[in-house]
């Protein structure tokens, strides 16, 4: 079992003198209490950054997630035999599991164009990000097992369709801590509460200090997003203050009749925590100290681009001060049974500034190179029609990219068939996908594992394998 | 052989799985798979059978393996077995022929059959499947224990009591149970702690037994208890409360995963699931035997029950099967199946035997002895077992109706009042409908001539279909969702571009209506358009007058915009100015999309363009009525419709000759032209109408051949000319709302079906074997496997399932064998669990090889043996534990007990432990003074398989209700936020042994939730109400009532020192005293409520 190598807790205290003030300072977001579990006490501030396995090229991912599904041969992957043989029946079977019916070939209703050095192609529905694509390493060959939203979305963010798992935000903050002990290490902005809801950024079994913390949900707008409980309206703070200090005060007098105790100090800090917490969660959603060029580079005053342009910016100031796993969605809008023309041109235009505004601005204050960004959805969508504007789930080929963080830029993996339906050439799973991501941020999939239940898991289960290709 | 064996079938499905897998790649690879099956069907038996018992395992005789190529290749103390491709050089092949260095094997040469395999194999170069490669994560570090280890484990041999140890300090055992924890502290040189004092115990005993805190009463009768047995009486006491079925029954829930809503996906209510929790709580409160209590929760439907009350509770039992979270959008069926079967095994056997069967679903498990095959067997129980209705997408699941003895009576009253109530309605309606026909018969000769006339004018037309692009000025035309008036559903985005429609919203009778202005009086056409792909008749009433009661009749092939098409509705005069146009329908509208009003501008007699309505209207005639004669006089289909001809011929003034060799061709028309002749179609008419009333006084037998004609006409039951339906059109409008009246008295009484509650529960399906899933994967399939226990669960010899039976029966009754190894140690286990923080065994859901060892094995074997005994009465295992010594101590520290045994795993002191969350929330609402103590029922607030969380991410369930938490609703990947920040258990896994952790979020919550803020609110009004103007006698109170202590003096000063200091920051805030009081007791409230000792127990 990987188990990294940290202070005990009581050799903690001795070199930090003693004292509860300077326990304090260990900054411990959480702790897990007295270890009830055989083989799952891996010390006694889990939260702490620890050494990866290996030199790592990122340090931390944000996943710009495009839940609902965007189609592959609208956006990164074109397919000329498409256009030339649309309104024909597919010239191969349609898999033999499928969630609607659909009919025959439909042409992408946008133009696509390659662009800058790297010559990549991408449509018309993203033109700013299109002049980013020299930086981007694009995936066209992505699959995963699952055809429906649910399964496909634990698929993407847990790695099983089948049972309840650690999300990879959680496996990734279990595996390396976080850096800012202030801030929870693994944040999700307006995560959806369906199509497996929680589970997406649960812990699972993983202790529950790696549970994702969310910022509001998919039905508040990301102006309004805040963490569970952060603040207290009906109480000045230093009213709280005031509070805390007794019940602090109550809870050393407490810990001098019990003597010493694990659980009890934990609880002491978490409560300091806390209150640190509710002063640095609102600075850091505070974005009018970002100049009118940051706003304006990522279109958060725009009515169009606003929401989902804060979700990015707020991205970034998470990711600066060393939070590990940043998610933010873009939620359950790219489904597109019908309306492609018209609903996949709104999601586009939603999203590409604000994406192409956060490639800048990570790249403009050297995050980018440490900083791997993960764009795409749960699965892709079918080239032929389903009604005469439409698209179904696809789950047997798809696009998704990255950025920074160590993969190779203005490149592109892999291909999907001549109609972009099936990946067939370097296929990449999403246990591929896991495995890699790991692999980037320094861990062995391997030999990240947790014992539960009488057996070592891993994110990437029995599978998974390290994409050696699109590595830099 | 001892023990189990591998399953060869199930190797061999996977080799042939991988033969499969390669075939598409390379011939080469085909070959090779088909030697490794061969391996498998044929050699691998050969060397489990008969060469095993002697080289495998702890065997190695002549140190030699038989296991693996590599052992094999190697040898023994002879050198090596096999020389690969040369069957003639190896030794195991000489041994098997019987040569002159070996016999093997000792007990009896094998057949020729088998030597020739073996030496086939070997000329193959003893090809041996490699398996190493496919190792699931982190297991390759610990070796598959061999098949006769497997079955050594100490959890699969059945418990026997054991000796009592011997103690040496004799003075400190209450119970037996103390000395096994005695011996092992006296062993390790340690000393159990102090017994903790009294206060301490009734806080302990009391978070302990009913999850909440004790009250300062209740605390003072226990102090006043001086007996002997006041501890006793207390836990007695405790016991006897329903408090304690709430909390024991949650303990239980975690195991059982239970939850209100699948999860995982689209997230369906099962609002039925609270059924199941209430059955878990009841069965603890009333100590039903546990044996009982597993039997219920996996076949309580099989069990023969005392009682109907009896039968119901075990049928709410299963819902244990149902619960579990699924997939219901899963778009293979197949698959789906089979995950919501696995998921049923892998809880079943955490749940009641602490295995992990789960693990065999792709491969023999690697360290119990669990095969594949075994799984399947098991599997097929499941499979023989209904737990869906169906596995579309979205799924639903079965469900079993509950009908007590008192709500069957209730049912059958009812439906003895329901027939009653229609008898009366159709006598009444039978009556009205006897004069009705008379009355009809009475004007024949009316309707005839009002037939006649109508037949004889065109139908009007529809002239928008025609002319719809350019539509006149002069045209009215109105989109349906334009009403003024009405119950229906707007839909103008889901049907198609351009187009909205109105639909039935599920409020009958469909009713809307409008306000359309005409700028000219005329004679208008109503137009209306609309799809429809079943006949959908609306009545049409102008200004409040029916005008066609059968309009839109028509089918137009689909509810699809593209059949979408107009027709008239009626042809009436309407005059300059507004009127009111009424469409109603007692079931849904067809799909309208406009109405138009077109004017009749070539109309040259607009007499030939009155409806029947208006002809009817004019001469008092039913309308409809009217239409069924004229289609009897038109009788298009009929091949003579003479009537109409002899209509024709009366009106064109026929030569007398014409109508005489008319009168010839039947004895009907000689009689109607009977002297003296009609000569006007009135004069017919009449003629009709007298001739048919004359026929109908006639008996069957005297009808002469005319007038049967004539009756036959009107009375015959395909083209009777007497309405059936609609009746209140036709009769007075006393009779209409007489009949109207009974009809609602109908209706009334069937809206008032008694409610049939149901529950989540299963039942025996048709019993199926299942083939084994290769490698877990249910497109490849390998042997079917007779339904059968695993050997781990049911032992040695195992009872035969009946074809006609799934086998849950035998399952229940096998897993609860009084001697059985694991289900009785795994209970007192969990249940030492929750009372000590910690297992005996403390992987409490996994007791295989790779959970723990047992602390102190002795003490579960005697705990699982009195458990037994006791008739496998939890109560009874609660006092045996209480009761003792062991857990009277204290939590007192020990330097040097922490140092030798930090986890306290010997038991030397009591463990310091967290509430649960629930424990949190309900003491949190029971010293402020909330908590509800309601028991039962469903706080969801969702219909039955509905979204739970939508794709709008809506939180919309109410945690607010102060009921005990037991009772909030449990939504699978939303979990109310509390639970999810105090290690509630993940609703998805059965789990008991929750976690406690210490992080933020818990810390953010108890300084800023709502829960919190009430609470210390309410606590402080508390405060301030019960104890009048003693700020010391509070501080007592809030002492007694959060930690169950007094204050010392010193805490009391420091207590008032806090509220000064409280009271001087707010005072320039809140200048209002009695405002300022509730602020600062407050203040102090939500300070003590945030203390560990709030939420600690000793």
């Amino acid at each position: 079992m990987y188990m990294p190598k940290g202070w005990s807790r009581r050799e903690m205290l001795r070199r930090c003198g003693a004292g509860f003030g300077s326990l304090a300072l260990s900054a411990l977001l959480a702790e897990q209490a007295a270890a009830e579990t055989v083989g799952e006490d891996r010390g006694d501030h889990p939260l702490a950054p620890r050494a990866p396995h290996f030199t790592p090229r990122a340090r931390r991912v944000i996943f710009l997630f495009m839940h609902g599904g965007p189609s592959q041969v609208d956006t990164f992957d074109p397919k000329p035999l498409l256009t030339r043989d649309h309104g024909k029946p597919l010239p191969f079977d349609k898999p033999r599991v499928v969630s609607s019916e659909t009919g025959n070939l439909l042409r992408s209703p946008w133009k696509f164009q390659q662009h800058g050095q790297s010559g990549i192609p991408v449509s018309a529905l993203f033109p700013r990000v299109s002049e980013c694509v020299d930086d981007l390493c694009v995936i066209n060959s992505m699959h995963c097992s699952n055809s429906r939203h649910g399964g496909a979305l634990l698929e993407l963010h847990t790695g099983s369709d089948t049972f309840v798992r650690p999300s990879m935000g959680s496996w990734i903050v279990y595996g390396l801590g976080t850096e800012n002990q202030d801030l929870p290490g693994f944040v999700t902005i307006c995560p959806t509460l369906t199509h497996g809801g929680m589970n997406n950024y649960s812990s699972a079994f993983l202790p529950a200090v790696y549970h994702g913390t969310p910022l509001g949900n998919a039905s508040i707008s990301a102006k309004d997003a805040r963490i569970a409980c952060i603040a207290n309206k009906n109480l000045p703070r230093h009213l709280q203050r005031m509070e805390l200090d007794f019940a602090q005060q109550l809870n050393r007098v407490e810990l001098e009749r019990t003597g010493p105790d694990d659980a009890l100090e934990s609880r002491i800090n978490s409560f300091e925590l806390a209150f640190r917490m509710q002063a640095a969660a609102p600075e850091l959603q505070d974005i009018s100290q970002e100049t009118a060029a940051t706003r304006q580079l990522y279109g958060v005053d725009d009515k169009t681009t606003g929401n989902f342009g804060r979700q990015c910016l707020m991205a970034r100031r998470f990711a600066e001060r060393g939070v590990r796993f940043v998610q933010v969605s873009h939620s359950y809008k790219w489904d597109q049974h019908s309306d492609l023309k018209k609903s996949h041109q709104r999601n586009a235009t939603e999203v590409d500034k604000p994406i192409a505004g956060l490639l800048r601005d990570l790249k403009a204050r050297g995050l980018l190179n440490d900083t791997l960004v993960l764009w795409g959805g749960e699965f892709g969508r079918t080239p032929v029609a389903q009604g005469n504007d439409g698209r179904d789930h696809n789950p047997h080929g798809f696009t998704m990219w990255m950025a920074g963080g160590g993969v190779k830029p203005g490149f592109r993996l892999g291909a999907t068939d001549d109609y972009g339906y099936y990946a067939v050439e370097d296929k990449v799973h999403f246990h591929d996908l896991h495995a890699t991501m790991l692999h980037l941020l320094g861990l062995d999939h391997l030999r990240l594992t947790y014992r539960y239940a009488g057996r070592d898991f891993r994110l990437t289960d029995v599978h998974g394998r390290i994409i050696d290709k699109i590595i830099a | 052989m001892k023990g189990w064996s591998k399953t060869l079938s199930l190797v061999t499905a996977m080799v042939l799985s991988s033969a499969c897998i390669s075939a598409s790649h390379a011939q080469d690879d085909v070959a090779e798979a088909t030697k490794l099956q061969f391996f498998e069907k044929q050699i691998r038996p050969l060397l489990v059978n008969h060469c095993h018992e002697c080289h495998a395992g702890g065997e190695h005789k002549g140190g030699l393996l038989l296991t693996t190529r590599e052992a094999l290749l190697a040898g023994g103390d002879s050198g090596s077995a096999v020389v690969s491709g040369d069957p003639d050089a190896s030794l195991l092949i000489d041994a098997v022929r019987y040569g002159d260095v070996y016999q093997m094997p000792p007990d009896g040469k094998l057949p020729e059959r088998d030597i020739a395999a073996l030496v086939q194999w070997v000329r193959w170069g003893a090809p041996w499947p490699a398996t190493q490669s496919e190792e699931p994560a982190g297991e390759n570090d610990e070796s598959a224990k061999s098949s006769d280890d497997a079955w050594q484990f100490w959890a699969f041999q059945s418990p026997t009591d054991p000796p009592l140890p011997v103690v040496v300090d004799t003075a400190w055992p209450r119970s037996d149970l103390d000395r096994f924890v005695l011996a092992k502290l006296e062993d390790a040189g340690l000393h159990p702690a102090p017994a903790a004092d009294r206060r301490t115990l009734i806080r302990r005993a009391t978070f302990d037994l009913t999850g909440l805190p004790p009250t300062p009463e209740e605390i003072a009768r226990f102090l006043a208890d001086e007996s002997p047995q006041a501890f006793s009486c207390l836990v007695d006491r405790l016991l006897a409360s329903p408090r304690y079925g709430e909390r024991w029954g949650r303990h239980w829930l975690d195991v059982a995963r239970y939850a209100d809503s699948n999860g995982l996906d689209e997230n369906m209510a099962f609002a039925n699931a609270y059924r199941y929790r209430d059955y878990v709580i009841e069965s603890f409160n009333s100590d039903v035997p546990y044996d009982r209590f597993v039997r219920e929760q996996i076949a309580g439907d099989l069990l023969p029950a005392t009682d109907n009350v009896a039968r119901l509770r075990q049928i709410t039992a299963t819902g244990f099967l149902s619960i579990g979270a699924k997939m219901l959008a899963e778009d293979d069926p197949v698959k789906m199946e089979m995950d919501i079967i696995d998921e049923k095994i892998d809880t079943l056997g955490r749940a009641f035997c602490g295995l992990t069967l789960g693990c065999a679903r792709c491969h023999d498990h690697k360290f119990d002895p669990i095969t594949t095959a075994e799984y399947y067997a098991l599997a097929g129980i499941f499979k023989s077992t209904r737990t869906m209705e169906n596995f579309k997408v979205v799924a639903n699941w079965h469900e079993l109706p509950l009908v007590t003895d008192a709500l069957q009576a209730e049912i059958e009253a009812h439906q003895q009042e329901l027939t009653a109530s229609r008898a009366k309605y159709e006598s009444r309606l039978n009556a009205t409908m006897g004069a009705l026909r008379e009355e009809i018969v009475s004007h024949a000769n009316e309707y005839l001539l009002a037939a006649w006339q109508l037949a004889g004018q065109a139908d009007a037309i529809s002239r928008l279909n025609d002319i719809d692009s350019s539509l006149d000025e002069r045209f009215t035309v109105v989109e349906a969702e334009r009403f003024t008036k009405g119950n229906v559903l707007i839909n103008t985005t889901g049907y198609g571009a351009g187009i909205g429609v109105i639909l039935n919203r599920g409020e009958l009778p469909n009713v809307v209506e409008y306000k359309l202005a005409v700028a000219a009086d005329d004679y208008y056409q109503l137009e209306l358009r609309f799809a429809a792909a079943e006949s959908r008749p609306v009545r049409i009433f102008v200004d409040g007058q029916l005008v066609n009661a059968l309009a839109a009749v028509g089918v137009t092939g689909s509810w699809n915009p593209d059949t979408q098409r107009w027709s008239v509705g009626c042809v009436l005069p309407l005059g300059v100015g507004q009127h009111t146009i009424r469409l109603t329908r007692d079931g849904p509208f067809p799909h309208f999309d406009k109405l138009a009003l077109v004017p009749v501008v070539e109309a040259s007699s607009q007499n030939a363009l009155m409806t029947s309505e208006q002809l009817a209207m004019s001469r008092g005639l039913h309308a409809s009525v009217l239409r069924r004669w004229v289609e009897t006089l038109k009788s298009d289909g009929n091949d003579n419709p003479w009537l109409a001809q002899l209509f024709a011929a009366i009106a064109d003034g026929s030569e007398v000759a014409t109508l005489n060799e008319l009168a010839a061709s039947s004895p009907a028309v000689a009689a109607l032209l009977a002297e003296p002749r009609p000569r006007t179609p009135e004069d017919l008419a009449d003629r009709f109408g007298q001739l048919l009333a004359e026929a109908r006084r006639q008996s069957d037998a005297r009808l002469n051949e005319a007038q049967r004609a004539i009756r036959r006409l009107v009375e015959d039951e395909s083209g009777s000319l007497i309405p059936t339906s609609e009746i209140e059109l036709f009769v007075s409008a006393e009779d209409a709302r007489a009949i109207e009246a009974l009809r609602e008295d109908v209706a009334r009484i069937e809206r008032a079906k008694p409610k049939v509650p149901h529950a989540m529960a299963v039942e025996d399906g048709e019993p199926r074997n299942l083939k084994v899933n290769i490698r877990g994967n249910h497109l490849i399939l390998g042997d079917e496997v007779r339904r059968g226990l695993p050997r781990v669960l049911a032992g040695e010899t195992q009872p035969t399932i009946a074809p006609e039976q799934s086998g849950r029966l035998e399952l229940a009754q096998w897993l609860t064998r009084a001697d059985h190894p694991l289900t009785s140690r795994v209970m007192v286990n969990r249940v030492w669990r929750w009372h000590f923080g910690r297992g005996l065994v403390a992987t409490t859901d996994n007791f295989g090889h790779l959970g723990a060892a047992p602390s102190h094995p002795l003490l579960l074997d005697w705990l699982a043996m009195q458990f037994v005994k006791s008739g496998w009465s939890i109560k009874d295992l609660h006092r045996t534990i209480m009761l003792s010594a062991t857990y009277r101590m204290s939590s007192r520290f020990d330097a040097q007990a922490a140092e030798q045994d930090p986890r306290n795993t010997l038991l030397w002191r009591a463990n310091r432990k967290r509430l649960e969350a629930e424990s949190i929330r309900d003491s949190l609402l029971a010293v402020s003074g909330q908590l509800d103590e309601q028991m039962g029922g469903s706080l969801m607030g969702f219909k039955n398989h509905t979204y739970v969380t939508s794709t709008a991410s809506r939180d919309t369930i109410d945690y607010t209700l102060p009921r005990r938490s037991v009772y909030l609703p449990v939504i699978r990947s939303a979990l109310y936020s509390f639970y999810q920040a105090f290690d509630f258990a993940e609703p998805s896994v059965s789990n008991g042994n929750r976690s406690s952790t210490t992080i933020a979020p818990q810390a953010l919550f108890m300084l800023n939730s709502e829960l919190a803020t009430q609470a210390s609110r309410e606590l402080a009004k508390r405060l301030l109400e019960e104890v009048a103007n003693s700020d010391s006698e509070r501080i007592r109170r809030v002492y007694e009532l959060a930690y169950g202590r007094l204050p010392s003096e010193v805490e009391s000063a420091r207590v008032i020192a806090f509220l000064a200091r409280y009271n001087d920051a707010l005072r320039d805030d809140v200048p209002e005293e009695i405002e300022r009081t509730q602020r600062v007791w407050e203040g102090l409230s939500r300070a003590i409520l945030s203390t560990n000792e709030f939420v600690f127990v000793d």
